[in-house]
């Protein structure tokens, strides 16, 4: 049986996604910084809202996939990681 | 001795030297005229307006918008919205964001929703009535990117794709295109446009179809080139809008027209697109 979602979970877990699969199109040596960095952003705009704040949510995802279209250039090989 | 002093008696000098007899009278009367001080100016009733101005900031996602009041004296503010904008931030509140440039209608840069109507904040008059409040809102229908300014992405992507730039079959003439009398006074009443989008977001079929409609401003242009006896593509761009959403989502609303800061008819540039689509069957 498979976990059933709301739209808006599908949308959140579709943008990780393909953010995860615009860094494998990065060079190997900087792409653990790339899965570092989109895992903490992703980490910490979760716990900085609520799961009904819809609205938030939504701007949250515009936001990002704005970011994506960024990172999908091909100029873009590096990042700096986040800082602890 | 100052240099305005000595720059002085040297007019003195020259004038008298012209105009000797005359000048000699009116010389001691202006001497005390300037010795007596200029009496205080008038101070006017401070006459205050409420501004009901939306503010919402990227940096804290999760508040939700609101609106913020602002109090300013009219008496001594410009006579316009963006005015009271710019007092605003300049003495009262600096956070407050929007877009402005031209101060005078030219830009297109400082449209929102004031009072419920889309218009350039520079040209909209404050109601000096201090009973009623001045209400004022981003363009409806935007993403927000924070207070009053709106994301024009989207509508900035649809006008790029409609080519607003001369395309000719011919190769480039040696000089000029020549353009007739007749045929630049067809480019009257579309050329103005200055891309504000006030007619965009105030159209309710825009609001429903933004994805796919290209909204009255994009069209009027789209328009514009299509007439430009210069271009050469006329029938390959309304090649490109013939599908059930790029043009005819405009069932003639008219807010367009109603809105435009600048006078324009969109609406009526629509219809002459549906037109001659028609005519090219």
């Amino acid at each position: 049986m498979t976990i059933r979602r709301t739209g808006l979970q599908r949308d959140v877990l579709d943008l990780y996604r393909s953010l995860l699969r615009v860094v494998r199109t990065k060079p190997e040596s900087s792409r653990d910084h790339f899965y570092k960095y989109i895992r903490s952003q992703f980490r910490q705009d979760a716990s900085s809202v609520s799961q009904r704040d819809i609205s938030t949510i939504e701007f949250m995802l515009r936001k990002g996939r704005r970011q994506l279209e960024v990172l999908k250039s091909d100029s873009v090989v590096d990042i700096s990681p986040p800082s602890y | 001795m100052s240099l305005a002093t000595i720059g002085r008696r040297s007019l003195l000098h020259s004038q008298k030297n012209v105009l000797a007899p005359l000048v000699a009278p009116f010389h001691t009367t202006t001497m005390a005229q300037l010795a007596t001080p200029a009496p205080d100016p008038v101070q006017k009733q401070p006459l205050i307006k409420t501004f009901n101005i939306y503010r919402w900031s990227p940096d804290k996602p999760a508040e939700k918008p609101r609106l913020e009041k602002y109090q300013i004296d009219l008496n001594q503010c410009g006579p316009m919205v963006l005015d009271a904008l710019i007092k605003i931030k300049n003495e009262i509140d600096p956070t407050l964001t929007f877009r402005r440039s031209c101060r005078e209608g030219i830009c297109g840069s400082c449209s929102m929703n004031i009072n419920g109507g889309n218009t350039l904040a520079c040209l909209s008059r404050i109601d000096r009535n201090p009973s009623s409040d001045v209400k004022i809102y981003p363009l409806p229908h935007t993403y927000v990117v924070k207070d009053l300014v709106p994301d024009l992405t989207q509508i900035y992507k649809q006008y790029k794709s409609i080519e607003p730039y001369m395309k000719q079959k011919t190769a480039a003439p040696e000089r000029e295109n020549i353009q007739s009398i007749a045929d630049r006074k067809k480019l009257d009443g579309l050329y103005e446009c200055i891309l504000c989008f006030c007619c965009s977001t105030s159209c309710p079929s825009y609001w429903w179809n933004s994805d796919k409609y290209l909204g009255p401003a994009v069209l009027m242009q789209a328009y514009r080139w299509m007439i430009d006896s210069r271009d050469h593509f006329g029938v390959e761009r309304r090649e490109a809008l013939q599908d059930p959403f790029s043009v005819y989502r405009c069932h003639t609303i008219m807010n367009c027209a109603r809105t435009c800061p600048k006078g324009l008819n969109p609406g009526l540039a629509i219809a002459e697109i549906k037109k001659q689509m028609a005519l090219d069957g």
